[in-house]
């Protein structure tokens, strides 16, 4: 066993308080060991005064993207979507934390708070689906070393411990997951918005053409899992209820989701920590910069610097941490940053390749009746058709969120509509005043909604995240260097989505107001067979430190236990083969609760080796 | 020197809600600090003589701006900004459809799933 400085020794380093490592740390601490969490961002004194201050926050920012609640800091920087913009010739700026160098943007933010990502996230859970761990025999990606069934209890484990709503017999039906029999969620599915109803009334049961399709695909509107507190499940097993719905209260359609639930019906890692046993600590203002690494491969501990301030860091010191075992759960791509600036896990080279994100395709429009857009959670409902079978083999798979809060992702919110019909609206085009004003504004933004295709994209070591001497923070560690640009296999993809908005646009009678064009709004514009497009980010980063069978292929095995290092654990989205077309946190989550056990039973080895 | 009474009427008139509509919000009193100090008490004069004239366009489009989303636009020397959490919650865009500001109103679990106000 190792010692900290002042004396205190630590089984566990969890580098990270965000989503992956809150879990990590709760398991750990459960079975009694002494887990030290060093976070990089600052930390409420208390939740309640925390979240408090940044619903406030949150309410009187003029921007509100999803960083905008949270305190970030210089010392620690985030990554935020205001960094980027576009260029009016095409092509995009990035003024950020990131130095982008690829042909297009990694368009993703993450917030390092205390919470990481997983407090402005949107809170969708759905499942990978067994063919989704099987990418590799469809000629696109890899293949996992573990399959559905290996991480099927660990889905479950998940479901319970961040508590999902969902209807089992739904996704048996709508999305094809073979789900234990009699399975039931901790809590009762979410009510699925008026729009969705509006969708289903209008395309349940009808086909439209995917062009890379042989046959039609059916249309069915299907709820969406979400980790968002809905009426508990009685026919739920084993205390479900109490880790799902014992914190927060029932979702009270507040529409803000992201970036805060003011009510905390939304799951985030807050939630987790407040469940910590006494043998975990937290550390706030501690950001790691090195991993250290013995003689032997096996590594030590941690090197890192704790501060105070914001922009200008003050009393900065260097410390040193041991432990065992040391578990990096910094992000995707600050994982990979790390390890490179480590030195460590690397010898496949693959560390920091494989980055993969899910860009979305945004289409929005007018339905032709009011349908309460601006209320509930952000999506409840999606089409499932377009994520499986032999098509995969052609272009990116999609998954279709259907939006409840109108425009807001593709133009943002209402501001940008009011100010044009101010400025150019009315007969002379000298803007639009009084009723006609109130009248056509009533009848317009009653009336939007936006479908969101979420591309999976294909792990390309070329995409990746490096480390570069002359680019470095306040602190003066790297920031990360990113080439990120999307393969023809997922423009195939985007393209194919288009046709299918169109289709569901005809189908429903909606007024398709969809348009890309070049310019600071779009970033990520791009032409594909003459015709333009535009993506946006779904901040789904993944890959960075991919899983795979071999050392010589990936960067960490089936336990995310890095090939190189016994006791150097990277967890998170950058453990994953293939990003799927599900929204990657449950699957995370999983995988993490799934290490947290191999974790326990290499400290028990390790703990025999010392009283040897 | 305008009063706060013309500075509503004229209001009413750039927004289509009426006073009352507006007082309800709240912001008036805010609100008319906020154009004073950012326009200057000569333009609001000129403006409340004539909400829909051509000389004061911009200061109206500002005025209906601020009622509309609680935010003062930008102008040649300052940033965009809104006046307050408050203001945000208020936003007549909101209630011009029967809706709420994103974050600012509990409206009930399940609330999302009923038809809107609009079609009922
Ligand atoms: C707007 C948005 C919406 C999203 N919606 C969804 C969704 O609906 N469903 C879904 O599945 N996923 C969603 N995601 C993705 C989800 O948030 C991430 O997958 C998840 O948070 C990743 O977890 P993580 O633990 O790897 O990283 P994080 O949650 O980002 O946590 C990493 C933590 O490590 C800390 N850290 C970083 N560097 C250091 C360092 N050097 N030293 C110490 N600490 C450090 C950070 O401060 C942070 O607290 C969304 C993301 C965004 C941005
Ligand atoms: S809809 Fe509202 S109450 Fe429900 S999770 Fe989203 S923000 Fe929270």
């Amino acid at each position: 066993m190792s010692e900290l400085e002042g004396g205190r020794r630590w089984d566990v380093i969890v580098v990270g308080a965000g989503f992956a490592g809150s879990l990590v740390a709760q398991k750990l601490g459960e079975q009694g060991w002494r887990v030290l969490v060093l976070e990089a961002g600052h930390g409420a004194p208390d939740a309640g005064s925390g979240h408090q201050d940044a619903v406030e926050a949150y309410r009187s920012a003029m921007a509100k993207v999803p960083n905008a609640p949270y305190r970030t800091s210089a010392v620690a920087p985030s990554a935020d979507i205001l960094d980027l913009s576009g260029s009016p010739e095409g092509g995009y700026r990035a003024d950020g934390y990131f130095v982008q160098r690829g042909p297009l943007p990694y368009a993703s933010g993450y917030l390092r708070a205390n919470g990481g990502t997983g407090l402005t996230w949107t809170g969708l859970t759905p499942r990978m689906h067994p063919e989704d761990f099987r990418a590799g025999d469809f000629g696109q990606g890899r293949n996992w070393p573990i399959g559905y069934d290996e991480l099927e209890p660990y889905y479950r484990a998940a479901e319970r411990e961040i508590g999902v709503a969902a209807d089992a017999e739904e996704q048996r039906e709508g999305v094809g997951l073979p789900l234990p029999d009699g399975y039931e969620f901790p809590m009762r599915a979410i009510p699925r918005s008026y729009l969705d109803q509006v969708m289903a009334d209008a395309l349940d049961g009808k086909c439209v053409q995917d062009p890379t399709e042989e046959t039609p695909t059916p249309l069915r509107v299907v709820g969406t899992p979400h980790a968002r507190n809905g009426r508990p499940n009685p026919g739920a097993v084993d205390g479900a209820m109490e880790g799902a719905v014992g914190s927060g209260k029932l979702c009270a359609g507040y529409a803000s989701c992201v970036p805060i639930c003011p009510s905390q019906a939304k799951y985030t890692p807050l939630r987790t920590q407040a469940r910590w046993g006494g043998s975990v600590t937290l550390v706030t203002r501690a950001v790691v910069s090195r991993v250290r690494i013995g003689g032997n491969g096996r590594v030590t501990g941690v090197d890192y610097r704790t501060y105070e301030g914001d922009d200008q860091p003050t009393a900065v010191a260097a410390r040193t941490a041991e432990a065992d075992l040391v578990v990096l759960a910094a992000h995707a791509i600050e994982n990979a940053k790390l390890l490179l600036a480590s030195g460590a896990a690397n010898s496949s080279d693959q560390v920091g390749r494989n980055l993969m994100d899910h860009p979305v395709l945004l289409t929005w429009g007018l339905m032709p009746q009011q349908v309460g857009a601006y209320r509930g959670p952000g999506s409840t409902s999606g089409l499932e058709g377009f994520r499986f079978g032999a098509a995969r083999a052609r272009r990116a798979p999609f998954r279709v969120e259907i939006g409840n809060w109108g425009w807001t992702w593709a133009l943002g919110p209402p501001d940008g509509r009011v100010a044009e019909l101010l400025r150019s609206g009315g007969p002379q085009g000298r803007g639009l005043f009084g009723p006609q004003l109130r009248r056509t504004l009533g009848d317009r933004i009653g009336r939007e909604f936006a479908f969101q295709f979420e591309m999976e994209q294909d792990a390309d070591p070329a995409n990746r995240v490096t480390i570069d001497d002359r680019h470095r923070d306040a602190l003066g560690n790297p920031r990360p260097v990113l080439h990120y640009d999307l393969s023809e296999y997922v423009k195939r993809g985007i393209a194919a989505a288009k046709t299918v908005s169109d289709q569901l646009f005809a189908l429903l009678g909606a007024e398709d107001h969809t348009r890309f064009e070049p310019g600071p709004a779009w970033p990520g514009y791009f032409e594909y067979q003459g015709r333009p497009y535009a993506y946006r980010a779904a901040g789904h980063g993944a890959g960075t430190h991919i899983m795979g069978d071999s050392p010589a292929t990936s960067v960490v095995d089936q336990w995310q236990r890095c090939w190189d290092h016994p006791n150097l654990y990277a967890v998170g989205c950058g453990s994953m083969p293939t990003v799927a077309t599900s929204n990657p946190s449950l699957t995370m989550a999983a995988l993490a609760l799934r290490s947290a056990e191999r974790m326990h039973r290499d400290l028990l080895a390790r703990q025999g080796v010392d009283h040897l | 020197m305008a009063t706060i009474d013309q500075f509503m009427a004229a209001s009413a008139e750039l927004t289509g809600f009426s006073v009352e509509e507006l007082r309800a919000t709240g912001m008036a009193d805010a609100y008319w600090a906020v154009v004073l100090e950012q326009a200057g008490a000569e333009a609001v004069g000129r403006l409340v003589a004539a909400p829909l004239g051509e000389g004061e366009r911009e200061l109206a489009r500002a005025v209906a701006q601020l009622w509309y989303l609680g935010s003062w636009t930008a102008t040649a020397d300052g940033r965009p900004f809104l006046v307050s959490s408050a203001a945000y919650a208020q936003g007549l865009v909101w209630r011009a459809f029967g809706g709420q500001a994103p974050g600012a109103v509990a409206q009930g679990f399940g609330s999302w799933t009923a038809a809107p106000l609009g079609v009922r």
